[in-house]
């Protein structure tokens, strides 16, 4: 394996929203790692806590209840966690962005797009470019992500959802950040859409050398545009692993397999689909031993009572007591 | 930098087209010009010395061409007093409104948005505020200043902001919880700039509206403070203050209430009509 340096490094990182009544386990001991260039994919249903590790990393997690209860994360070996706020405003946007799910409301409907591209700019103006300058960038980026330039005086409201997803990105993008978190990019596109934003994605990935944290549900998105995948599951990455191994890997944890007995197969003439029965565990009240436990189909005894180790093979991670059996 | 110029005036040339849609809005327009005008160039319709200017002979004439308003008690000219009183009334509606605006856009935008202590803070103390009804506080504000024009706006103000820190707190908590204030402060925006360039211009409409109306309301508890002696001194002519004195004449001499009273209904009406164009012409959101 290559050695590079890893661009963001989180190790061990554990979230907590607690309030009054009760406590809830949102992200437990999750660690993973992004070179530079390198797309990670974090996979996983809903309430999987995929979107509060990425307010985690960006420090946007709500103030009175969220708090992180162990680890780091390191981006360039600086501790993110340890910051001021006033230290984070510089980091934000700068070194990490974001794109959020719904551009139909991620952009501020009394500003120009133009002038909300150039906002970042604005803000992490360290080479004290002139309004004309940063104008210019502007329309620069707002080529870059395909809308025509003539359009920057133009309000949110008169773009479609497609094009605003472009603004979103241009906006994201236009500080040049080491590292991008896409929450679902492109869930609320429609399919053809979809294809066009991701390639653009990548595209200015490959331009730029950023590195990006893809936040999806959807498989098929992650086979296209991720290096890395780590699957999640109640707070946990029970698989991680790159392409090639969650894709066409031999061993798999039970739910890597149950998402994928979920998608409907175009070259398999398979009758029915088989669904992972059950829902997620109660994140204020999480079960004993594996996680996964009360859903898994291959479920031991030993399931219930341990929770599991990690077992690694040539960097592939599964978190299930199947395969530490075998090492043993 | 001529780029930027013709493009705020684009902004505001289709800002003007949205509001001239609204027709009922064009004539809070005109009849809001027509008022201004006076306010402006009120030496030049009457001198000012008409307004206090006393003939016993021609006390409480009805109007006439000599006194278009009539005369009040005193045989003052009530023409030269409404024009005159125009620039009192005016004032002091517009002043304590947008200093009640400013300091509720604060208070109000920094409870809703920082929310915890903060919030808890503003709101209890804005609550002791509201405790007292509004003119009571006013008068117990000038009562402890001494009555003159800059206390009277301070005192009315001050009644004016709790209402204000409210409506401006409801509006802004819910516009602070859009994704775009998040999107915001994910490319690193700091608390000042996303309430003064995300929050409060989108919750610029109901505040706008509730302001206009305000200028009016001010306008009739200046009055109101006035009439108990606590505002303006005669003879000082103020919109309010003729009112009040004119009460004793209601049925001998009802022009002396009839004029004054339609040029605060004028006002009123102007200032809603045109803050509500306004909404609607600022809000790039309604598309047509």
């Amino acid at each position: 394996m290559e050695k590079k340096e890893a661009v963001l490094e989180v190790k061990d990182l554990s979230v907590i929203y607690k309030s009054d009544l009760e406590t809830v386990y949102a992200v437990n001991h999750i660690s993973f790692s992004i070179e530079k260039g390198e797309t990670l994919g974090l996979v996983g249903e809903t309430g999987a806590g995929k979107t509060t590790t990425a307010l985690g990393i960006m420090r946007l997690l709500p103030q009175r209840t969220a708090r992180f209860t162990s680890g780091e994360i390191l981006l360039e070996g600086v501790d993110l966690k340890n910051l001021s706020e006033k230290e984070m405003l510089k980091i934000r946007g700068e070194k990490v962005s974001m794109i959020f799910q719904d551009p139909m409301t991620a952009l501020n409907p009394v500003l120009t797009v133009g002038d909300q591209i150039g906002e970042a700019i604005f803000l992490h103006n360290e080479n004290n470019l002139s309004k004309k300058e940063i104008d210019q960038k502007v329309e620069e980026m707002m080529e870059m992500v395909g809308i025509p330039k003539e359009r920057k005086n133009e309000y949110p409201y008169q773009f479609s959802g497609g094009m605003r997803q472009r603004v979103v990105i241009a906006m994201a993008l236009v500080c040049n950040p080491e590292v991008l978190i896409a929450d679902e990019p492109t869930t609320a596109l429609d399919v053809t859409i979809q294809a066009q934003i991701l390639s653009m994605i990548c595209d200015l990935q490959r331009q730029y050398q950023t590195s990006v944290i893809m936040i999806t549900h959807d498989l098929g998105v992650v086979a296209e545009t991720c290096d890395k995948v780590a699957i999640m599951y109640a707070g946990e990455i029970v698989e991680y692993g790159t392409l090639a191994q969650i894709f066409t890997g031999e061993a798999h944890h039970p739910y890597t397999t149950g998402l994928f007995g979920s998608i409907p197969s175009l070259t398999q003439n398979t009758r029915r689909l088989h669904p992972i029965e059950g829902l997620m565990p109660d994140p204020t009240n999480l079960p004993k031993g594996c996680k996964f436990a009360p859903r898994c189909e291959k479920c031991m005894e030993i399931c219930r009572q341990e929770a599991p180790q990690v077992s690694i093979n040539d960097g592939h991670q599964i978190r299930c007591h199947l395969y530490m059996k075998k090492e043993a | 930098m001529v780029k930027k110029k013709t493009r705020k005036h684009a902004q505001l040339a289709e800002i003007w087209r949205r509001y001239r849609k609204n027709k009922t809005a064009v004539v809070g327009l005109v009849i809001l010009m027509f008022i201004l005008f006076i306010v402006i160039f009120a030496d030049l319709i009457v001198p000012y010395s008409k307004c206090i200017e006393q003939v016993g002979a021609e006390r409480l004439q009805p109007p006439s061409l000599q006194h278009f308003f009539g005369t009040d008690e005193y045989g003052r000219d009530l023409f030269a007093r409404v024009i005159h009183g125009a620039r009192y009334s005016l004032f002091i509606g517009v002043a304590t409104s947008l200093m009640a605006l400013v300091i509720g856009a604060i208070l109000g935008a920094s409870a809703g948005y920082f929310g915890g202590i903060v919030d808890n803070v503003i709101c209890r103390i804005m609550d002791v505020f509201m405790c007292v009804p509004p003119i009571l506080l006013s008068l117990a504000v000038v009562a402890a200043l001494g009555s003159n024009l800059r206390n009277l706006i301070i005192a009315i103000t001050i009644s004016c902001i709790p209402g204000n820190v409210r409506l401006i707190r409801s509006v802004v908590l819910t516009v602070a919880e859009q994704d775009y204030v998040e999107a915001a402060k994910s490319y690193g925006t700091n608390n000042a700039r996303i309430i003064f360039r995300y929050v409060l211009p989108n919750a610029v409409g109901p505040i706008i509206v509730n302001t206009t109306m305000a200028i009016s309301d001010m306008i009739l508890s200046a009055a109101g403070l006035s009439f108990i002696g606590m505002g303006i001194q005669p003879p000082s002519p103020e919109w309010g203050a003729l009112l009040s004195s004119a009460q004793t004449f209601i049925f001998s001499s009802p022009y002396l209430l009839i004029f004054p009273g339609i040029f605060i209904v004028l006002t009123s009406l102007s200032f809603n009509l045109v803050g509500d164009g306004l909404t609607d012409a600022l809000d790039p959101k309604l598309k047509d």
